[in-house]
């Protein structure tokens, strides 16, 4: 009887954290505005083909470089393609490769962490020297090597970004795991004799649970921002497929005439940006507002 | 403290190699011959044959690595394929340039960035305040290469006040610094601000206030000080972020430095090339936070008691 009580007072006071973590996010603007931002990222890059005016591939050769507010509503590129679509498709590019890439990051992570946290010794040393390594790269350059290592185009573009981010990932959730281990509940668990997958699963994993998220999202807004890079130096998506980075880079030699073509996709990339990271922000100061994430 | 300096010296000179073994073991598992991509479709067995041994690609990646490591202990990194010059004289032209631009980006995160986050920590809440953490968002979400052609569009081709490109006078460094220090300086006020933020918290930040102290006296004396360490960590990470940024920003106004180097090796599949300057940014990116680290002890004197 006592038992049942505790659980379920137990179950009451996680129910009230997450309220209250709920209603902090509510009543900030700012994640507000961020979760807005990222749902209607979410609900055009689905939506694509629907709300898209034109084909995106659709070369209107009388229309090349005309100016916004006209036939088009973004005007058109220098090939008399419509900007706007290929925004709209260029959305679901970077989403993608973000989603993706953060689902590559958050599972090898997820799993190295775990391993490392858990079983320790030399399988941690060596894995987390090697996790080090990858952390010592400059900024961008480790998915410049991989990119030259697996070639250019959408996929390889995703796999680079998401290796590049799993060190990080792998760390967190190691560190996270190391503080949950020392805790008396584990010890009690192993001494009853519960098998460890057990332990990770039911215990460990849902004790980093918040943090890993908070990352995950902030993580994104970097993603975009990477994939964006790697398209604007030509060694990320290829065209034809419509991706910002690379309308941007395309659209830079018409700087003069045409400004329009190369400055939108820009804004395009800064609304994607700000909206993950005011959502990842905002989470943050929800969920755990002593947390720190860079 | 100089066997933590020794310490701290070998580690990173064996991060340096291990850098250099990941690289090779990367670009080692490439799909197809890097050598046949190199010479074309219409090389014959020959030309293949002769280039790999030329590139030494013909032995093991071990042996390989060693003989890499020791011809670069003696200075030979290789040649370039495409250009046909040692690719220690290709670094050696283009790297002073990166150097130039990374430097004046870091002086420049350093005037704006600092001060920025001081005056928005110091005054938080005050107008000045908001107006500068807006800026700063707006800077960490706008993409270094779209600030780059942005600038370029309105002090170059409108107003006519900067080269669009290229090197020689100082005019031509502005835009290009400017360009690649905008993450940086808003990342950094945006630390300097939160950190400045946690120390005004503290007690003797009040004991300090309530003894009748100014209150610019006290961030000054008492808060900055304290509030360093963060600061000092991210404007480190910002060195790496400048690095990246700088390949950008070398791309967008045609600036001749590694930045350019580097992908133009990657799009020619030029690897000795590419191996040389990833080697270097990675060096010296490695070298940064070692002195990033060291200066740890002269800040907080209990650091370098451990």
């Amino acid at each position: 009887m006592k038992n049942v009580q505790a659980d379920s007072s137990a179950k009451k006071g996680k129910s009230l954290t997450r309220r209250r973590a709920l209603r902090r996010f509510i009543h900030n603007p700012l994640s507000v505005t961020g979760l807005l931002i990222v749902i209607v990222l979410m609900c055009v890059a689905i939506l694509a083909p629907v709300i898209s005016p034109h084909d995106p591939a659709a070369q209107h050769l009388f229309d090349k470089r005309s100016k916004p507010f006209g036939k088009y509503v973004l005007g058109a590129d220098q090939f008399g393609r419509d900007i706007l679509s290929r925004l709209i498709y260029g959305a679901r590019v970077s989403l993608f490769v973000a989603i993706v890439s953060v689902l590559i990051a958050l599972s090898g992570g997820i799993i190295v962490g775990t391993l490392c946290g858990y079983i320790r010794g030399v399988v941690d040393a060596v894995l987390m020297r090697f996790m080090d390594l990858l952390l010592s790269f400059p900024y961008l350059l480790l998915a410049i090597v991989m990119v030259a290592a697996l070639g250019t185009g959408t996929m390889n573009t995703t796999l680079a970004i998401g290796i590049w981010a799993l060190p990080t990932f792998a760390r967190m959730v190691r560190a996270a795991v190391l503080t949950i281990t020392k805790r008396e509940y584990i010890t009690a668990s192993q001494a009853i004799g519960t098998p460890s997958y057990m332990i990770i699963l039911s215990h460990i994993i849902p004790n980093f649970v918040s943090p890993v998220i908070v990352y995950a999202t902030l993580f994104m807004a970097n993603a975009i921002m990477i994939e964006a890079a790697l398209s604007f130096l030509g060694l990320g998506v290829q065209p034809p497929t419509p991706s910002w980075g690379e309308m941007i880079s395309s659209g830079r030699n018409y700087l003069m005439t045409s400004p329009h073509v190369a400055t939108t996709p820009g804004l395009a990339i800064m609304l994607a940006v700000l909206g993950f990271n005011l959502l990842g922000d905002g989470l943050r100061d929800a969920l755990d507002p002593k947390m720190k994430v860079a | 403290m100089i066997v933590y300096l020794i310490k701290r010296i070998l580690a990173s000179v064996g991060v340096v190699l291990a850098m250099a073994f990941l690289v090779m073991l990367i670009l080692d598992l490439v799909p197809g011959d890097p050598v046949v991509i190199m010479l074309g479709e219409n090389a014959t067995e020959d030309m293949v044959r002769e280039l790999r041994r030329q590139l030494g690609l013909d032995q093991p990646l071990l042996v390989r690595y060693v003989q890499y490591i020791w011809k670069v202990v003696q200075g030979d990194i290789g040649r370039s394929v495409r250009e046909m010059a040692p690719v220690s004289k290709l670094i050696g032209d283009a790297f002073p340039n990166t150097l130039l631009l990374t430097a004046c980006g870091m002086f420049l995160t350093l005037l704006i960035g600092l001060p920025l986050g001081l005056i928005s920590g110091a005054k938080s809440g005050s107008w000045l305040d908001h107006s500068s953490r807006i800026t700063s968002l707006a800077g960490l979400c706008m993409p270094v290469f779209w600030i780059g052609l942005v600038l370029m569009f309105i002090f170059s081709l409108k107003l006519g006040w900067f080269p669009v490109g290229g090197t020689g006078s100082w005019l031509h460094l502005i835009l290009p610094s400017v360009t690649l220090a905008s993450y940086s300086v808003a990342s950094l006020a945006r630390m300097t601000r939160s950190s400045l933020l946690e120390v005004m918290g503290e007690d003797y930040i009040r004991t300090a206030r309530a003894k009748g102290l100014a209150y610019r006296a006290v961030v000054v004396r008492h808060a900055f000080g304290n509030a360093l360490i963060p600061i000092v960590t991210v404007f480190g990470m910002q060195v790496g972020h400048l690095m990246g940024g700088a390949i950008l920003t070398e791309t967008v106004f045609a600036w001749p430095g590694m930045g350019r180097l580097m992908v133009g090796a990657i799009l020619d599949r030029d690897y000795p090339l590419l191996q040389g300057t990833i080697l270097v940014f990675a060096s010296c990116y490695i070298f940064i936070n070692l002195l990033v680290d060291l200066s740890y002890g002269l800040i907080d004197p209990q650091v370098s008691g451990k």
